[in-house]
Order: structure tokens, then C-alpha cells, then sequence
């Protein structure tokens, strides 16, 4: 049982180590930028997926604290509100992402639940085994946490492929101007294809977008519906199609400012299909700040 | 509970840390913690039909002990037939009555009568054929005089629940699995070291092959009207795959998990795939199921002995109740019939005993008719698998039809070549390694016998490392077999 039990513990230290690399490397490629808590002193907060990640920190001198994220879903939107009200802030204003594609079933798929489980309390789980195992187990080994591994893979072998093929890599640019029409045509189809694949929105996100105004009119928070700018190739593919998320907020007596449109001949404040870049996002925060 | 969870790499540590020193080596102890934490890993499922596992141990517990004192044969009989009717009883109600009842409406319909009766909406317990017949194996035996019972509600208890292979099988027989439970038992290193490295492996079956396969496999199945023939005949191979990966997969975590605890399971799988033709592999494939019907039904039927009526009657009853015993679908019964139809012609030109010994023993190499024979026996399996995977017989003869049109010749195109042509170096990559260790009981038992523990221990580490960077990376996949 002995050498039985000092083989285990001899794998188990190799399995630690491989754990604790893991760990550092999940810590800065993947939850480096996500986990952060907002100063109490912030009265307004962004609450968004990545197309509002252009706005950078250009708020904060009004008070505004951007809290979006890539991927990130509606049920991690309500994670984020409910973790602000249970940490005592004075809610003045929800800036909130009513994008067409905002309560795609996509989205349960590829959101953030993972990682926005770091705003969680105990109060949302079953067990609290569950709490434990979700929170802070698959945190802390992440060895086990699929979305981890899937994440670093591709680092590891983009990292590969950037030895092996340096050269190559180099030349390519993102930015969607230095695109052209076809590429971006092609790209703007694929991007429409995985948000609208399907016919309805999705129930579980539509019942949290629902819980998220009910908690606002509850609390008398300023709830805004914000619609972000889209590309030209991507509205013309688009055409009408909707989840709905913009007619909820409006049904529901919040105001929407749509800003979809805006930007449609302006290829150049973009930097992928539905993204701003930089531009794009300087001049976005001014009209959604300054009402310019 | 799933053994590709982290709910059981927690599970397993603690079960084990107290049975070997929470236990201080009392048998009683042991076989109590065996049953209280056989019955925590079940009703991690759900805990509500647990008590169904109860039901049958107490059925047949008392069965046990009233056929030790009843000597009137009758009576004897009348008690088994009493274990038999509940326990099938049981089994029938959750799993066929649905089947039973759609079938009675379709036939009453068919000769213009309409039956008044609804399909219920009933939950199929996890394992339940599994642990039944486990049950069913111990009143048979001991009505034989086989097996003395057990005068201990726990060690029966234990011998039905034991968790490792509770939900998935191997299916063990009463006189191999119930006596281990009464010796006192001692830790042995070899055991539970080869114990782990099967787990490994069983593991990397499981997630690297089975779960890769299953999301191409349903791929092509859920959409077999979009593809052609081409297309389809590869969904057949990874389907072929997929269910070999996580049956002998599981079977892998399951015996070498028993090991850990001091217990021996029998083999389940000896690599089926590189049998010769029909009969080898069905000595290799769910050996535990296959024997089972072997000796309770095949051999009490008369098996190969008597008239060719006789023969051929006995050959169709025990693979069709054997596709049975895995679903209720036709498509399962046709899957088993077509598998009597393979083995028939070995029969009746008593050939079926023509390979008992390994392939190409001792050779990297086979011969070229062995290849050819092997071939053909992949080739047979696979077609009989498609009806297996299929949801329904329109299904099954739409893909078949599909596959044997010209279809089957042209570029399937598929979108994500890149992805299939990695699961297809995993699937070589993963018989090669079988090939080289089939002379063992499992395919990676080889590298025990590395003479070096550093090559061992690179060879574990290399395995680790391709179950975490090629396993299969949605949420844990449930084990096939769980349904059955």
C-alpha cells in the first residue's frame, strides 16, 4: 500500500504541477479580463457583450463603469446586476445591449456562465456542493474545465503555427477597411449565420432579460436600451431579422437608443463586421455620453 | 454519476481513502461502505429509482434464502418463476411498455380496431437491464445448486449495487462476483496499479474516441437526408467506433476501478474488431451479456445440439432477445437478427469455432487472409451497426440505401475536414495501440511490462496529455450503454 500510495502522490504532484501552469495560463488568457470589480463609486454601468468593449473607459469620468464583455449573455448580464445590487451599489443607470441578435440561443451555448460565475453567490445554486464545485473547484483546477482547455489549445497552437509560419502571419490585418467588398461580404454572412441559425429567441434568456427589467422597475433604475452600430454589409444581410430584444425594453417603458444604422457608410470606424475599433468607439462614447 | 465527471474524481478518492483505512480491514465495514456508497453514485442520477435496486436485491435476497430451505421442486420453481416475474416484471414495465403498447395499437389499427390505451411517460432507469440480470444470474444459480445464497443482506446487497460496474455492467455472475465479498481483503499493488492504468485507458476511450466519434456520428445520423452515400458510410465508422470507445471504455474504468477496491471483474471486451468472422466476434464483444445468454437461455434452449429446426430457432431467439435486451425499437431487434443471419452459415458448417486463438500471435503483421477475414467480419459489423444508431427502420433503410447508391463513390465535401481528418488519426492512433497489445486483457496493459519506470510513467503522461488536448470538449457525454 505504501509504494502504492507514493506512486499516486508522485503522479498526483506531476498532475499538480500541470494544474498550476494551467491555472497561470487560464489566469492570463482567459480570465485576466474578465474578473473585475467595479469601485463603489460608480453610479452607472455598461452592462453588454463585446460590442460595446469599443467604449473602452471613456465613461468613467462621468461615473460610468463599463462592465461589458466578449460573448457574454444576457444570464451573465443578470449575474453582474444582481452581484452590484448585493454589493450595496447606488444604481442610477443600466446601459443595456438590445441588439437584434442579444437573446440568440447562440448565446446560452457560447456564453460567459463559466466565468461570470465569479459574480455569483451561493443563493443561485441548488446544493452547495454545486456553488462549490462551479465557483471554486473548476476554478482553481482548471484542469477539468473544458472551456479552459478549448481556449488554451488554440493558443498553443496559434503560438505553433506563428514559429512555423511567422512570415505569413505578419501580412494579415483585421481591419475591416483594408478588406475587400467580397471578404467582407463573406464574413458578414458568416457572422449573421452563427447568431440567427435559429428561428426563435431563446426562452432562458428571454425570462432573464425579463427578470433584469423587472429588477430595475423594481429598484427604479434607469434601464437604457442600446443598439449598437453595425456594418453595411452585415445590415444588408440581416434585412429583419430580430429576437426581439429592443420591443421587450420598449413595451416595458424603457427608452432604446439606436445607433445601428449610424455608422453604415463609415467602413472605417469598424473593425470586423459588427465591431467598432477604436474611431468607432471614440466617436460612439460621445454620442451615447454627450448626446452628440 | 458519471465517471468522466469531476463529481467522481472526487468521488473515488474518498471512497477509497475510507475503505482501505476508515474500514480497519472489517469485512462487514467494507461491504457496508461498498453498498452505502454504490447507492450515493446512483442516486447522484436520481435518487428516486434507487429504490427499485432495492426491491430486487430484497426480492431476490429472500428468494435466495427460501430456495436454501425448500426441497419440494415445485415449490423451488414456483419461487424462481416468482424472482423472474418481478424482476422482468420490473424491467418491462419501464423499458417495453411504451413499445408494447404503440406496437398492440398499430396492430389492432391494422385489422381495423382501435385500442383505447395511452403510451405512458416513463423515465428509464439508468442500468436496469444491467443490475437486473446480475439478479436474475444469482436465482438461476442458486436454484441450480450452483451457489449456496447469503445468509448477509449487505454482501447481497453489495454484490448487486457495487458501483464500478452498477450502471454499465461488466454483468457479473453471482458464483464469480457474491464469494468475493465474503473473503477478507487485502491490498495488492500489482492489482490496483494495473487497476489505474486500465482506468486511464478506459478513460481515453472514452473521451479522446468515443465522445469525438459520437458528435460526428450524430452529425451524419440526425441529418442523413443532407448527405450522400459517402458521407453516411463514414458516419457508419465513426458510429462503429464511437460505440466500442465508450462500451469497452467503460467496462475499462469499471474493472480497473474494482480492482482498486480489491475486487476482480470479469473481461468484457478482448478487441472485437480484429476478429475473423462472426462468431470470434461475439466471444469479444459484451462478452459478460453474451455469456449470460449463453449459459441461462442459448444453453437451456437445447443450444447447438438437436434437429437444424432446432439450431437455427435457438440461434434467432438468443440475438434477437439479445437486440432487445438493448432497446425497445425494431431497429435493435433487426440489428440482432441480422447478426443471427451473420452467424448461422459459421454454425451450421461448425466453423464457428475456427478462430479461438488471438490474431497474428506473436507477429506485428497478419497474414493476408486473416486481413481479408478481418476485414470482411469490420465490414459486416459496421452495416449491422447503422441499424443499431438508427431511431427508426425508415431511418436505418433510407442511410443503407443511401450508402449502396452511387453516392458512396463521390467527395462527401463536408465542412469540417480538418476535424475529421483528426478524429480519424485518433481512431489509427488508438488501434494501433490495441494491435500491439491485444495479447493482453486491455490495450494499453502493455506497458506494465516496461521494464523502466520512467517510460512508463512518459508513456502515462503522453496519454494525459492527449486525453487534454484532443478529448472531446463539450460537457461530459453520458456512456451509451447508460440507456440500455
Amino acid at each position: 500500500m505504501r509504494k502504492f500510495l507514493l506512486n499516486v502522490f508522485g503522479f498526483s504532484l506531476i498532475l499538480l504541477v500541470f494544474n498550476i501552469v494551467i491555472f497561470h495560463l487560464a489566469q492570463k488568457n482567459y480570465y485576466k479580463e474578465y474578473q473585475f470589480k467595479p469601485s463603489t463609486k460608480f453610479k452607472s454601468f455598461i452592462l453588454s457583450d463585446s460590442h460595446a468593449k469599443c467604449l473602452k473607459n471613456y465613461g468613467e469620468p462621468y461615473a460610468i463603469y463599463n462592465f461589458a464583455a466578449g460573448s457574454e449573455s444576457v444570464l451573465d448580464m443578470n449575474r453582474k446586476l444582481k452581484y452590484l445590487i448585493a454589493n450595496n451599489f447606488e444604481i442610477k443607470t443600466i446601459y443595456f445591449s438590445v441588439d437584434d441578435h442579444i437573446l440568440s440561443p447562440h448565446r446560452i451555448k457560447y456564453g460567459n456562465l463559466d466565468r461570470s460565475i465569479y459574480y455569483s453567490n451561493v443563493h443561485e445554486f441548488k446544493t452547495y456542493y454545486q456553488y462549490l464545485l462551479n465557483k471554486f473547484l473548476k476554478y482553481y483546477v482548471p484542469i477539468f474545465h473544458t472551456k479552459v482547455r478549448l481556449v488554451l489549445k488554440s493558443l498553443l497552437f496559434s503560438k505553433l503555427k506563428g514559429l512555423l509560419f511567422e512570415s505569413q502571419e505578419n501580412i494579415k490585418t483585421n481591419d475591416w477597411i483594408n478588406l475587400t467588398d467580397g471578404k467582407r461580404k463573406k464574413l458578414a454572412t458568416e457572422r449573421f449565420k452563427t447568431q440567427f441559425s435559429y428561428k426563435k429567441s431563446s426562452e432562458i434568456l428571454t425570462n432573464s432579460f425579463l427578470e433584469i427589467i423587472n429588477i430595475c422597475k423594481a429598484r427604479k433604475i434607469n434601464l437604457i436600451g442600446v443598439k449598437f452600430p453595425l456594418s453595411r454589409n452585415l445590415i444588408e444581410v440581416l434585412g429583419n431579422s430580430n429576437y426581439g430584444a429592443d420591443s421587450i425594453l420598449k413595451a416595458n417603458g424603457f427608452p432604446v437608443l439606436d445607433y445601428k444604422l449610424d455608422f453604415i457608410n463609415k467602413d472605417e470606424y469598424f473593425y470586423d463586421a459588427d465591431h467598432l475599433n477604436s474611431n468607432g468607439g471614440i466617436v460612439l462614447s460621445h454620442k451615447l455620453f454627450f448626446n452628440k | 454519476m458519471l465517471f468522466n465527471s469531476l463529481d467522481f474524481a472526487l468521488f473515488l478518492p474518498i471512497v477509497f481513502v475510507l475503505y482501505w483505512f476508515g474500514s480497519n480491514h472489517n469485512l462487514k465495514l467494507q461491504n457496508l461502505l461498498i453498498v452505502v456508497s454504490s447507492y450515493i453514485f446512483y442516486g447522484w442520477w436520481d435518487w428516486r429509482f434507487l429504490f427499485l435496486i432495492l426491491i430486487s436485491s430484497l426480492v431476490d435476497f429472500s428468494v435466495g434464502i427460501a430456495l436454501l430451505n425448500q426441497h419440494n421442486p415445485f415449490k423451488r420453481k414456483l419461487l424462481l418463476w416468482t424472482s423472474i416475474i418481478i424482476n422482468l416484471g420490473i424491467l418491462g414495465f419501464f423499458k417495453y411498455y411504451n413499445f408494447f403498447i404503440e406496437n398492440f395499437k398499430q396492430a389492432f389499427s391494422f385489422f381495423g380496431r382501435e385500442i383505447n390505451v395511452n403510451s405512458l411517460d416513463i423515465i428509464l432507469p439508468v442500468g436496469i437491464s444491467f443490475y437486473t440480470f446480475q439478479t436474475l444470474s444469482y436465482g438461476f444459480d442458486v436454484y441450480k445448486k450452483k451457489l449456496i445464497p447469503t445468509k448477509s443482506f449487505i454482501d447481497f446487497s453489495a454484490f448487486v449495487s457495487f458501483f464500478p460496474q452498477l450502471v454499465a455492467g461488466p454483468i457479473e455472475r453471482a458464483t464469480h462476483l457474491l464469494p468475493q465479498f465474503y473473503k477478507k481483503r487485502e491490498f495488492n499493488y500489482a492489482l490496483a496499479s494495473d487497476g489505474l492504468r486500465q482506468m486511464l485507458w478506459g478513460l481515453f476511450k472514452k473521451i479522446v474516441i468515443a465522445d469525438n466519434c459520437a458528435e460526428l456520428a450524430n452529425m451524419f445520423f440526425d441529418n442523413y437526408t443532407q448527405y450522400p452515400g459517402s458521407a453516411l458510410l463514414l458516419g457508419a465508422m465513426f458510429f462503429t467506433f464511437q460505440i466500442y470507445g465508450d462500451f469497452s471504455g467503460y467496462s475499462d474504468i469499471a474493472i480497473g476501478c474494482a480492482r482498486l477496491f480489491g475486487f476482480d471483474l470479469m473481461q468484457n471486451f478482448s478487441f472485437p474488431y480484429f476478429s475473423r468472422d462472426i462468431a470470434e466476434f461475439w466471444r469479444r464483444w459484451h462478452i459478460s451479456l453474451s455469456t449470460w445468454f449463453r449459459d441461462y437461455l442459448y444453453i437451456p434452449l437445447g443450444g447447438s445440439k438437436g434437429s437444424l429446426w432446432m439450431k437455427i430457432r435457438n440461434t434467432f431467439i438468443i440475438f434477437i432477445v439479445s437486440g432487445f435486451w438493448h432497446g425497445a425499437n425494431w431497429t435493435f431487434i433487426t440489428w440482432g437478427a441480422l447478426n443471427a443471419i451473420y452467424f448461422l452459415p459459421l454454425l451450421l458448417t461448425q466453423s464457428n469455432r475456427n478462430n479461438l486463438d488471438i490474431i497474428a500471435q506473436g507477429k506485428l503483421i497478419p497474414s493476408f487472409k486473416d486481413f481479408i477475414a478481418m476485414l470482411f467480419t469490420f465490414t459486416l459489423t459496421v452495416f449491422a451497426w447503422i441499424f443499431f444508431r438508427s431511431q427508426s427502420m425508415h431511418q436505418a433503410f433510407g442511410i443503407i440505401s443511401e450508402i449502396l447508391s452511387p453516392t458512396v463513390f463521390t467527395n462527401p465535401k463536408l465542412v469540417d475536414q480538418k476535424h475529421i481528418s483528426l478524429v480519424i488519426g485518433l481512431i489509427l492512433f488508438f488501434l494501433c495501440i490495441e494491435w500491439y497489445g491485444k495479447e493482453g486483457k486491455y490495450g494499453f496493459s502493455f506497458v506494465g511490462h516496461v521494464k523502466h519506470k520512467w517510460k512508463r510513467w512518459t508513456s502515462y503522461c503522453i496519454l494525459l496529455l492527449i486525453i487534454y488536448l484532443y478529448g472531446y470538449h463539450g460537457e461530459a457525454i453520458e456512456f451509451v450503454y447508460f440507456q440500455f
